[in-house]
Formats: C-alpha cells, sequence, structure tokens
C-alpha cells in the first residue's frame, strides 16, 4: 500500500527540470514557483506537521520557509537539491519556533496539540492494538529532542540519508548518525514496556510491520 | 554473541551497512534470543510506522496559490521602500533639524548631573550652556535652513544683545538663559519644516524657574502663555 505517495501529491522533480524551474524563479515567474511549490509542499508540511503536531504553525512555517526560499534564491547553490535547501530553512523555522514556545510556555505540552488535530482513518493496522501501538509510537517520537525527532523523520519518512541530513540539519554527518542512535533507543525505551503490557504482542509486530 | 553486543549492532543492521561474518553472527543470535529479536523488531516497525503513516493533514487547498501572491508581490513593493527612502532622505532643512534637536535632547538625557550644582535644578542642558554666543551659534545655523524667518531673525538679535549680561549673571541668570534658548530652540526647529512663523514673543528676563523638574515645562508654559500660542510650537519638536 503507497500511503505515501497518495497523500504527499505530485511527484518529484528530476534535477534537470527542478534546476530550470529555479531559475525562472529566480526571474520571478510565477508558474515555476508554482511547480516548485506543488511538488514540495506536501512532502515539507509532512515533515513540519510531525515536528509541531498544529496545523495552523506547520502551515505558517512552511509558508516562511518558501518565501524565505524565494527570496533568497538567487544564492541557491545547485550542487544541492531544492529540497535540501527547503528542508533546511524550514528546519531552521521550526526550531526557532519551538524555542520561542518553550520560551512563552515552559515545557512543551504535546498532548495539547495530539488532542486538537482530528483522527484521520488509519489504513495500516488492522487491531484496535495495532492502533494503539501506532500511537504510542508517535508519541514516544514527539518526546525526542527536536534534532533527534528531525532526523528520525528525515531518515524514515523523507528516506534520506545521513549525509542530506547532515546538510539539513547543519551539523556533521557523525551527529546525524548519533542523533540517529539516541533516538532509536529512546524509542525502544520508551516503546518496550508499552508492547509487554499488551497481549500477542508479536501479532501486532507482525500487523505493523504489514 | 551476546545480547550486549547484538544491541550494539542494531544501528548498523536497521541502517543495512552489516554484512559479512558479523551479520551472520548477529542473526544467528537473533534466532537464539527472543527478547533480541522483540527489540529488533519493535525498532524495525517504529521505522516502518513513521515511513508509512498515512496521518499527516492536507495543506489548505490555497496554499500554493497564497504563496506564489506572496512571493510575486514582493517586486512592486520594492519601489514603494525605495521610495519611502527618498522621502526620509531628502529634505536637508528636515534632516539638519532633527540632528540638531538630537544633539539638544541628547544633552538633557545623556549628561549627569553636576553634583557641585546642588541647587535648583532648572534644565538639564545647563551644564552645556557655556556661554550666550553658543547658544547664538545654533541660532544662526538654523537661520541658514530659513533665512526668512523673521522670528528666527529677532531671536538671534535678542541673544546677540542678552548674551554679555547673562553669561556673567548669576546662577538663576544662566537659567533663565537656558529656558530662552530651549524655548527659542523648540520653536524654531518647529517652525523650520513647515515654514510657519511662530508667534510666540520673548518672554520676561525676570522669568526664572525654582522648581526641580517641572521647571522646564513651567518655562515653556509661561512662554506660551505669553505668545498666545501654547502648544503649536512645542508639538513638531517633540514629533521629531
Amino acid at each position: 500500500m503507497d500511503v505515501k505517495k497518495s497523500q504527499e501529491g505530485s511527484a518529484p522533480l528530476d534535477r534537470s527540470e527542478e534546476l530550470r524551474l529555479v531559475q525562472k524563479a529566480k526571474r520571478q515567474d510565477a508558474a515555476a514557483m508554482r511547480a516548485l511549490i506543488d511538488a514540495h509542499k506536501q512532502r515539507l508540511f509532512a515533515f513540519v506537521w510531525r515536528m509541531h503536531r498544529n496545523h495552523h504553525d506547520a502551515e505558517e512555517i512552511c509558508q516562511d520557509a518558501f518565501l524565505k526560499a524565494f527570496g533568497a534564491i538567487d544564492s541557491f547553490n545547485p550542487d544541492y537539491r531544492f529540497s535540501t535547501w527547503l528542508f533546511t530553512i524550514a528546519y531552521r523555522v521550526t526550531l526557532n519556533t519551538l524555542r520561542k514556545k518553550r520560551a512563552v510556555s515552559g515545557e512543551m505540552d504535546w498532548t495539547r496539540y495530539a488532542s486538537s488535530e482530528p483522527e484521520p482513518e488509519h489504513e495500516l493496522a488492522a487491531t484496535e492494538e495495532a492502533n494503539r501501538l501506532k500511537e504510542i509510537i508517535w508519541d514516544s517520537v514527539e518526546q525526542l529532542t527536536p534534532p533527534q525527532r528531525a532526523t528520525v523523520l528525515l531518515f524514515y519518512k523523507q528516506q534520506m540519508g545521513c549525509q542530506e541530513i547532515a546538510t539539513i540539519l547543519e551539523t556533521p554527518v557523525a551527529t546525524v548518525k548519533s542523533h540517529l542512535h539516541r533516538a532509536r533507543a529512546k524509542l525502544k525505551e520508551m516503546l518496550s514496556p508499552a508492547l509487554e503490557e499488551m497481549s500477542g504482542s508479536h501479532r501486532i509486530l507482525g500487523e505493523l510491520a504489514g | 554473541m551476546n545480547c550486549e553486543q547484538s544491541q550494539n549492532l542494531f544501528d548498523a543492521y536497521l541502517d543495512k551497512s552489516l554484512s559479512g561474518s558479523l551479520a551472520t553472527e548477529f542473526g544467528a543470535h537473533q534466532l537464539a534470543c527472543g527478547r533480541c529479536r522483540r527489540e529488533l523488531a519493535l525498532l524495525e516497525v517504529t521505522g516502518h510506522v513513521i515511513a508509512t503513516d498515512s496521518e499527516t493533514p492536507l495543506l489548505s487547498d490555497e496554499f500554493t496559490e497564497r504563496l506564489v501572491e506572496c512571493a510575486t508581490e514582493k517586486p512592486a513593493r520594492r519601489p514603494l521602500r525605495f521610495s519611502r527612502a527618498l522621502w526620509v532622505g531628502l529634505p536637508a532643512a528636515m534632516a539638519a533639524c532633527l540632528i540638531l534637536f538630537v544633539w539638544l535632547n541628547g544633552d538633557e538625557t545623556s549628561e549627569p548631573a553636576d553634583p557641585a550644582n546642588d541647587g535648583p535644578r532648572v534644565l538639564g542642558v545647563q551644564d552645556e550652556v557655556k556661554s550666550s554666543e553658543e547658544l547664538l551659534e545654533h541660532v544662526l545655523e538654523a537661520l541658514k535652513f530659513d533665512p526668512n524667518n523673521a522670528d528666527l531673525k529677532r531671536k538671534a538679535d535678542l541673544l546677540r544683545s542678552r548674551s554679555n549680561k547673562i553669561i556673567n549673571d548669576t546662577r538663576d541668570g544662566a537659567s533663565l538663559l537656558q529656558d530662552y534658548s530651549e524655548d527659542a530652540i523648540k520653536e524654531l526647529i518647529g517652525s523650520v519644516p513647515t515654514g510657519a512663523n511662530s508667534n510666540a514673543t520673548d518672554t520676561d528676563g525676570g522669568a526664572v524657574s525654582e522648581s526641580h523638574s517641572g521647571s522646564q515645562n513651567e518655562a515653556m508654559q509661561r512662554q506660551d502663555n505669553g505668545s498666545g500660542d501654547s502648544g503649536t510650537d512645542e508639538r513638531p519638536a517633540e514629533e521629531l
């Protein structure tokens, strides 16, 4: 089941098409901008929304990231993919927003965001327990530090390699690997007790693994 | 291979970078150890759920159009900003008056009070004003920007005629000078950009403020009352 494809809209652009659109966008070509936005918006939004779990904030961050990208498009380095550049900007904006939120409200209250979002129809898991485990997995991901969470999301959700993630997070590759290692260790630590409590955990894991 | 060694290789296994005899050993341990197998399965499932979960809500329909509109609006705004900058920089007389005002205002606020001068505080500029000639210079400088301002000319004449007397006067006399100069300069700042002539008349030479913080306002008020045009001259200076 290819859920991502149905949710994330346009197919990714090939390199030459992307560069052509960037060149046009430098000349304020609205059609090129539209094509670049449509090609990246849902992927970017999926990432930012998972970082924030707030639809309004995530949409604003995406908008801000695109505007910053177009505003500074003359400085775009064609050695990188446009998506890498865009995610780098979005990650920076996300971190700043999270810091501001933390400064205002102390610790983040993730449950507030989780409860404010409507629960979409579940497609992956068939049983109630599998659904529950899936929720626990996301809750655990949300408890990771922002760099760890970003690393996990970019690695698994966006299927990016450590090198590309390092570019986006503006950290060395070794740091990305460290984030990933610590994130997995934390997830294991958080998820193992929950799984222990569930009856038929092997079956649940099997169902979730597809 | 024990459990600790096996768990140290989880990352390499999940990143598909485990190979050779180590991979074989790792696989053998998973077959034999339920706990490691379970933990590894949990991590694999976690990665799978993150990768395939479709729970992300969709962006609003107008997202793209709104963005394109914002992004392409920028060039249209640039000339506005440029023209605004021109407006700010264009009138040399206004800029000169602003500098003059800032200079005077800075004198009022930045200089600490002279501890030796422990008497009634009349104006903050008192320590800076050394002679009536200096004040006269300021008025004359302002006159360069508005040479036809009769009121300024009259103020200059007044300062010129009184300078010798006031500079050698008592502290109260010095404060009187400052009342005059403060007022005169506020008037000229207010009158130069607009070109409006002030109707303020000269204050009585005996008007000496003895109050502490309110002395300046009182002095201004006295002058305003005397001129019959209160408030009109003071406002532009504050706005500047």
